[in-house]
């Protein structure tokens, strides 16, 4: 069935009420029928106590004469409270009746051995019989004496109440579901508010919030929930924003070189000098363009999931000294040199190819910013289980630190020098040590130098 | 012409500098917002333009725009910029930029739309003359009675200063502010080698110069006759 929320508290509410009335109301009807009937037949018993007592029966006979009461007025009359008596013989042959029974016989069973109660008819009155066999002092049946009695005012006390509880049962439901539906509706209403608030938020007003309901109940949690998440969704959508941002400047910055360049070169006539100045300008810029483009494939590989770690034993100085070739070039050109002060015995588990990629980004960022003439140190300390590189170079102002490993992140101090890089590396090394569960930290004194620790656990 | 050009990617400023300069302006060069801000404010009157990139380390060039048109609204001011949303573009413009680019952009139209900016405060000429001479800065041609003349840029922008205020005094301060760029040392005397320059490549030989030299104030090129 296709209900509201409201409607099927409603019905459901309605469903239990049907269910507990209706028995309240069979309870009750079930009450009063057994005492009005226990009441009948309470005064039959007494009736045929009475008629017991003056009935005489020789040998297997019964004898109806000398019975003054049975002709008290009573017995004679059919409209107040009347009492019909009967008696039949074992054959089931008629001994006596009384007169206000006219014509009219009681319905009896002649086997019966033990005393019974039952309804039936004379004509159109109801009435209530009880049927008692009478013994002689063998315990022999001589005969059936039949009392009834009419069942008119309790038939009629019956009647009505069913019949009060019959149109009783359906009002009660039909006004228990309006009025719980009704307080459903108003129980929900503040729901219906967040359904609103909530259907009304597009991409472009994702920084407004839900409106918190003044009670501090479910509907304010949920609310509070809701705008939690919100803020989630709204920080994602920032940042993934400023990303599309930086990137897009990031890519355009080089183009612009690469195409102004050009443009200004061919506008006249050159010297093969200034021909080859410039080309080889250019070729530094689109070398600068594929490097980031590199960068940033590898990063959105990583932001998908698709790099895969494995884990190998690792003697960690001859990998060091495998990686330190790579780095001669760009540290004999700024007359630096690498200090290592890793024990031989120094072992990691890790994977070789993803740490490879995060040393070359932490050397080669040392190398960067380090100062000319100055060194790359890379210690272990086995006792923490860290790798510690660090460069001897200007350092990195307390305020930018925390923004380091952001994407497209350079200080204002290398954004305004002519230090090549995008501001990728660092976040892209952030990305693989979180990949192979390595805590990367960096820390730094201006002046002094930067040193960033790759912790293994 | 002087422009001033702020810009802190060093290969896109030495493009700019480099084929504005071969345009016959002297560009001066800021690579950071604060130096800009320092230059703009402090020489707001000798530069005939700003081009200004947007994203700086320092000062953003939003806040440069802002500082430079509580001191001058007239002075022209192109704004270059790699963010492309239509909005942020519109907010540029409100800070009171004259016009945008965005980044790649194409030199010549660069040319072009400083070209339209420099007519609004320079005046709708594009030709200057002086008798059989004339100066087309659209085309950076130079003649004299109709047979092309070869000038520097150096030339050109020197020539250019002296017929745009035709009739009145050029000082030499003047001159050293609109044709040489800030990194120029202040030795007024290769003033006077140009304007030779120019005399030997444009006179009527046996006539007297156009230039008139004003001993001790600086040089000027008289009205024609009528």
């Amino acid at each position: 069935m296709n209900l509201n929320f409201r409607n099927r508290i409603a019905l459901f509410t309605a469903l239990a009420a049907a269910i507990t009335i209706g028995l309240v109301f069979v309870l009750v009807y079930g009450v009063v029928y057994y005492s009005a009937y226990n009441h009948l037949d309470e005064d039959i018993r007494r009736e045929k106590q009475e008629v017991l007592k003056s009935l005489r029966w020789s040998g297997d006979s019964i004898l109806t004469q000398s019975i003054p009461e049975w002709e008290e007025k009573e017995h004679q009359q059919v409209e107040v409270n009347p009492i019909f008596l009967q008696v039949v013989d074992s054959l089931g042959d008629l001994l006596f009746r009384s007169a206000n029974l006219q014509q009219n016989i009681l319905l009896f069973n002649p086997n019966l051995s033990e005393d019974a109660f039952f309804n039936s008819r004379i004509g159109k009155r109801r009435i209530r019989q009880g049927q008692f066999p009478i013994f002689n002092q063998q315990g022999l049946v001589l005969g059936q004496l039949t009392v009834g009695v009419s069942q008119e005012e309790s038939a009629i006390v019956l009647r009505n109440l069913l019949n009060t509880l019959c149109i009783a049962f359906p009002l009660l439901l039909i006004i228990l579901f309006v009025s719980t539906a009704f307080a459903a509706s108003k129980g929900i209403e503040p729901v219906q508010k967040l359904i609103q608030a909530a259907a009304g938020m597009r991409e472009m007003t994702i920084d407004n919030r839900l409106p918190l309901p003044p009670n501090k109940d479910e509907i304010y949690q949920l609310a509070t929930t809701i705008n939690e998440l919100l803020q989630r969704v709204d920080s994602g959508i920032q940042r993934e924003k400023q990303f599309t941002a930086d990137a897009s400047h990031e890519i355009r910055t080089p183009l612009t070189a690469i195409r102004g360049t050009l443009e200004v070169l061919i506008r006249r006539p050159r010297e093969p000098i200034q021909y080859q100045e410039k080309i080889s300008r250019v070729i530094n810029e689109v070398d600068r363009l594929h490097g980031m483009l590199d960068q940033l494939l590898q990063l959105a590989r990583l932001e998908a999931g698709q790099i895969a770690v494995s884990s190998t034993e690792l003697a960690l100085l001859p990998f060091f000294q495998g990686l330190a070739d790579k780095w001669q070039a760009p540290l004999q050109e700024k007359n630096m040199r690498i200090q290592l002060d890793i024990p031989p015995t120094a072992r990691i588990h890790t994977d070789a190819s993803l740490l490879g990629i995060i040393l070359d980004n932490l050397v080669g960022n040392a190398i960067k910013y380090g100062q000319t003439g100055g060194a790359v140190g890379c210690r272990w300390q086995p006792e923490s289980a860290t790798l510690t590189i660090s460069d001897n170079g200007v350092g990195i102002p307390a305020d930018q630190l925390r923004h380091v490993f952001d994407r497209f992140y350079r200080t204002d101090d290398s954004r305004n020098s002519a230090t090549p890089g995008a501001g990728l590396g660092l976040s892209i090394a952030k990305k693989l040590a979180d990949l192979q569960g390595i805590g990367l930290s960096v820390s730094s004194q201006e002046g002094v130098g930067t040193s960033f620790a790759l912790r293994f656990f | 012409m002087r422009i001033l050009l702020v810009e802190d990617e060093i290969v896109i400023a030495n493009f700019m500098a480099e084929g504005l300069e071969e345009e016959g302006f002297a560009v001066d060069v800021a690579h950071n917002g604060k130096e800009a801000l320092k230059m703009a404010i402090d020489n707001l009157l000798e530069y005939d333009l700003i081009l200004l990139d947007w994203m700086l380390p320092g000062l953003s060039g939003i806040e440069i725009c802002r500082a430079v048109r509580k001191e001058s609204k007239s002075i022209p001011i192109i704004f270059l910029t790699a963010k492309d949303a239509v909005d942020e573009v519109i907010f540029g413009l409100e800070m009171g930029a004259n016009d945008y680019l965005r980044k790649p952009f194409a030199f010549e139209e660069l040319l072009a739309r400083m070209r339209v900016l420099l007519r609004s405060t320079q005046g709708e000429q594009n030709c200057f003359s002086s008798g059989s001479i004339v100066l087309d800065v659209s085309t950076h041609i130079v003649t004299r009675d109709g047979n092309p003349v070869e000038l520097t840029q150096k030339e050109f922008a020197l020539l250019e200063l002296l017929l745009r205020n035709k009739g009145k005094a050029c000082r030499r301060t003047q001159i050293i502010e609109k044709v040489w760029d800030i990194n120029f040392e202040h030795d007024t005397s290769v003033i006077d080698v140009y304007i030779n320059f120019l005399r030997k490549k444009l006179d009527t030989p046996g006539q007297t110069s156009f230039i008139q030299t004003l001993r001790g104030i600086g040089y000027r090129v008289n009205e024609d006759e009528a």
